[in-house]
Parts: C-alpha cells; sequence; structure tokens
C-alpha cells in the first residue's frame, strides 16, 4: 500500500494505491490520524487506486471522519470504483460521507 | 485445466493474509472466476480469518487455520477451521448501519459485509475446533 499526499491550497489530498487489508490497514490509519493531530482538517482521500478493501479498512474512513467532524473539519472521497462503491453501499457509507465522482469537486468541497 | 479445490494452512499471523489473497487470486484465475467474483471471496476469507487470527487465541502461541475451498457444480464452497475459542459469528447481531456518523460504531462491519457476500454459512464445534462453512453461487 503507498500513500502519497498533495496540498492545493488548505486541503490535502491523501491518494491510497494497492489493497487496503487487515495487514496494511494499521499503517494508514496510523498515517491518517497523524495527518489529522498534525491540524489538517481539509482532506480529500483519492480511492482511485484503491483495488480492494475489507472491513478494517472501512473502519478506519470512520475513525478518520469522526476525528475531523470533531474539529468542525472536511473530509471528502472521490475515485471509488464500483466494486469499492458497492461496497460503501452495503456499510451504508453512502450516506455518512460525501462522495465525489471527481476529484476536483471533491477539493472544491473541502475548500469552502 | 487448472485445480478447482484449494487448501491452505495459515498461522494467526495477519501478515498471512497477503499470502491468502495470492492464493485465492490463483484459485480465482485457475477456475476462471469473474474479476469480481475474486474479490468478494478475497474480502470474505479475509473477514473470517482476520477475525479468527485478532480474536479468536490470547495465548501467545502459534496456531494454524486451516481453508479449504472449491469449486463444484456453480457454486463456492469455503470451508476455515481453527482451533480458537468458540465463537459462532451466526450469533452475532447484524450491525446498526443507519446511524449517524456520531453514533456510527467503528468496527462490526466485517460479518455483515461476509453475509452479504455469502449465499449461507453454517457453523459447528467439534474437537474444541470451529468450523465456518460458506456457500457462495456464482
Amino acid at each position: 500500500m503507498e500513500i502519497n499526499v498533495e496540498t492545493q491550497g488548505r486541503v490535502k489530498i491523501v491518494g491510497l494505491r494497492g489493497r487496503l487489508d487487515a495487514n496494511s490497514s494499521p499503517a494508514v490509519e496510523k498515517h491518517l490520524q497523524s495527518l489529522v493531530d498534525s491540524g489538517e482538517e481539509r482532506v480529500v482521500l483519492d480511492l482511485s487506486q484503491l483495488t480492494y478493501i475489507s472491513s478494517l479498512g472501512l473502519r478506519i474512513f470512520i475513525a478518520v471522519a469522526k476525528n475531523i467532524q470533531k474539529v468542525n473539519g472536511k473530509l471528502a472521497l472521490t475515485g471509488l470504483s464500483d466494486h469499492i462503491y458497492e461496497i460503501f453501499k452495503i456499510a451504508h457509507f453512502t450516506s455518512i460521507f460525501a462522495i465525489y465522482p471527481s476529484l476536483s469537486e471533491a477539493v472544491v468541497y473541502c475548500a469552502n | 485445466m487448472g485445480y478447482e479445490k484449494i487448501r491452505m494452512v495459515l498461522d494467526n499471523d495477519l501478515s498471512e493474509i497477503e499470502n491468502l489473497h495470492r492464493e485465492l487470486e490463483t484459485f480465482g484465475q485457475a477456475c476462471g472466476l469473474p474479476r469480481k467474483t475474486v474479490s468478494e471471496l478475497n474480502l470474505v476469507l479475509e473477514e473470517v480469518v482476520a477475525n479468527i487470527i485478532s480474536y479468536s487465541y490470547g495465548d501467545g502461541r502459534r496456531h494454524e487455520i486451516v481453508v479449504r475451498g472449491e469449486l463444484k457444480e456453480g457454486e463456492l464452497v469455503f470451508e476455515v477451521e481453527d482451533d480458537g475459542r468458540a465463537f459462532n459469528p451466526l450469533e452475532i447481531p447484524p450491525p446498526d448501519v443507519d446511524s449517524t456518523l456520531e453514533r456510527r460504531k467503528v468496527g462490526g462491519l466485517g460479518l455483515h459485509l461476509v453475509r452479504k457476500f455469502t449465499n449461507s454459512i453454517e457453523y459447528d464445534r467439534k474437537e474444541e475446533r470451529n468450523r465456518l462453512v460458506m456457500r457462495k453461487k456464482i
């Protein structure tokens, strides 16, 4: 699993590349948590290079979303493949996350 | 013709999940399974095996988890056997997936996904071993 972080104005774009499974989840969770702890409150998760997610990956998104909500920040997701979107629907994540079809829309949501 | 049966013996270590995925990919290719089915199979088996590794032991010792699977008459049948503490996943109530983010629990989604991506699940415990059989039509 590769994590790439880019900055666009006040927004951090975190790209996850590879498989988010039981093995890789702890490192990703730690990385995202440290980002929020360092004061980043506007985060876009770009999942366009994410090939697989399990429930341990899903729990990271919930944990990060809760932490960002606590500081009145903004979190958006983009780039979900059909398979990952289906898993999000089963988990009813589509109603609690701001999910955008394009990266630019996700960035605009977080920036404003 | 590729093999249509698989048997894996995994240690109770989360790094084994990578081996599990690799073997399932090979099995899926050999059986000519659609990409979507292989992804769902990976997810189901990971949830079950990661649960066992994370919660079934606690003695700090090495244990073996046996995964057997086959494609038979258009149905995938997978069996997972472990010598951990008794745990019947069928007794776990479904998570509340309709609550707001504030009330939403961080975990508890794994078994929910397993139920959604399989057609049937059976559990039994014999001779101090848990055995879970999952069936999925393709």
